[in-house]
């Protein structure tokens, strides 16, 4: 299934294309995305992802068409 | 209820004339009491837009001093306050802002020991901190006092805003589930001003009675592309602070 990305900011981003599509395989979870995009487990820990507009957990499973908004958590101030 | 002043109608007039607002409006931010946690970038934004709006009654705290490295994006402070506490030298700025509302401060840090007692007599609590075990005391506290909180955060050209109900909306810990590490967070200063600016936006709308758009959702903002999404955040019935398991609230 095609799924929809889109990463803000400072996140890693594979070479450098804030905005491309992937080609997961049925019943992939957000995780799956991590992993494509090379994530480490720390890295991923901070990742609030977002599907079709709505925070959702890693383990959420996703759809065709789904578009999914990956930004860091941040806490400056 | 504290009625407007002839000083305050002029004083106020162009915010008055903003249909949302009128006179009714100015004289729920008069009547209203806030508290400002952190005197830094955020809190710089945050604090001189709700004093010069006439929020009736401002308590600004914060623990550390002024230094050289704060001012590309504190502009609260100037170099003469270097050394300082930024509480002093918050209260000497914000007192030439507007004399006519009541400005508090308090040269502290939040701990789960006096936050309550901090934020007893407040009706919002706004968050301008640059770490999240501060931040997830003040949630906690927002819930327990049922007030809300306005969170913001900022990193490099990026910066993040939410509204905390409690009752009708997720918390901060139902968003947050790990935290970065402390470290040098890197900050344009341009960028906690226009965080501030919307935490500011979304508390007058919350006194005037307009609902904080951003309640129950968390803006993303990208200085550097110039890109603002909003995302819904759901409540977690797990979650350590407001989760239904944890016996803590209930929908
Ligand atoms: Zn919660």
């Amino acid at each position: 299934m095609k799924i929809k990305v889109k990463i803000l900011g400072v996140l890693k981003k594979p070479e450098g294309k804030s905005i491309f599509q992937l080609e997961l395989p049925d019943g992939a979870k957000l995780t799956d995305i991590y992993e494509r995009l090379n994530y480490t487990k720390l890295e991923a820990s901070f990742v609030v992802p977002a599907v079709n507009g709505k925070v959702k957990k890693p383990s959420h499973t996703l759809s065709e068409n789904d578009e999914v908004l990956l930004s860091m958590t941040v806490g400056g101030g | 209820m504290e009625k407007l002043t002839k000083s305050d109608l002029d004083r106020y007039d162009r915010q008055i004339i903003i249909e949302e607002i009128g006179r009714q409006g100015q004289e729920k931010l008069k009547n209203a009491r806030v508290t400002i946690v952190g005197a830094g970038g955020l809190g710089s934004s945050v604090s001189m837009y709700l004093v010069a709006a006439g929020i009736g009654e401002i308590t600004i705290i914060d623990g550390d001093s002024v230094s050289l490295s704060n001012l590309n994006r504190q502009i609260l402070h100037g170099e003469s306050a270097i050394g300082k506490s930024k509480v002093e030298s918050a209260i000497r700025r914000l007192k030439d802002i507007n004399s006519d509302i009541i400005i508090k401060g308090i040269c502290d840090k939040v701990t789960d020991d006096n936050v309550l007692a901090l934020m007893a007599d407040s009706m919002a609590i706004i968050d301008c901190l640059d770490n999240f075990l501060t931040r997830f005391i003040l949630n906690r506290a927002a819930l327990k006092l049922e007030i809300p909180l306005f969170f913001g955060a900022c990193y490099g050209f990026e910066g993040r805003v939410s509204v905390i109900i409690p009752g009708k909306t997720p918390c901060l810990e139902c968003l947050l589930k790990s935290i970065p590490p402390p470290e040098k967070v890197p900050v344009l200063g341009a960028t906690p001003g226009v965080i501030g600016a919307i935490q500011a936006t979304e508390v007058i709308k919350y006194f005037i009675g307009i609902k904080p758009t951003l309640a129950g959702k968390l803006l993303l903002y990208d200085g550097k592309n110039n890109m603002y999404e909003t995302i819904e955040i759901s409540r977690d019935p797990d979650c350590r602070a407001c989760g239904t398991s944890h016996g803590r609230r209930n929908e």
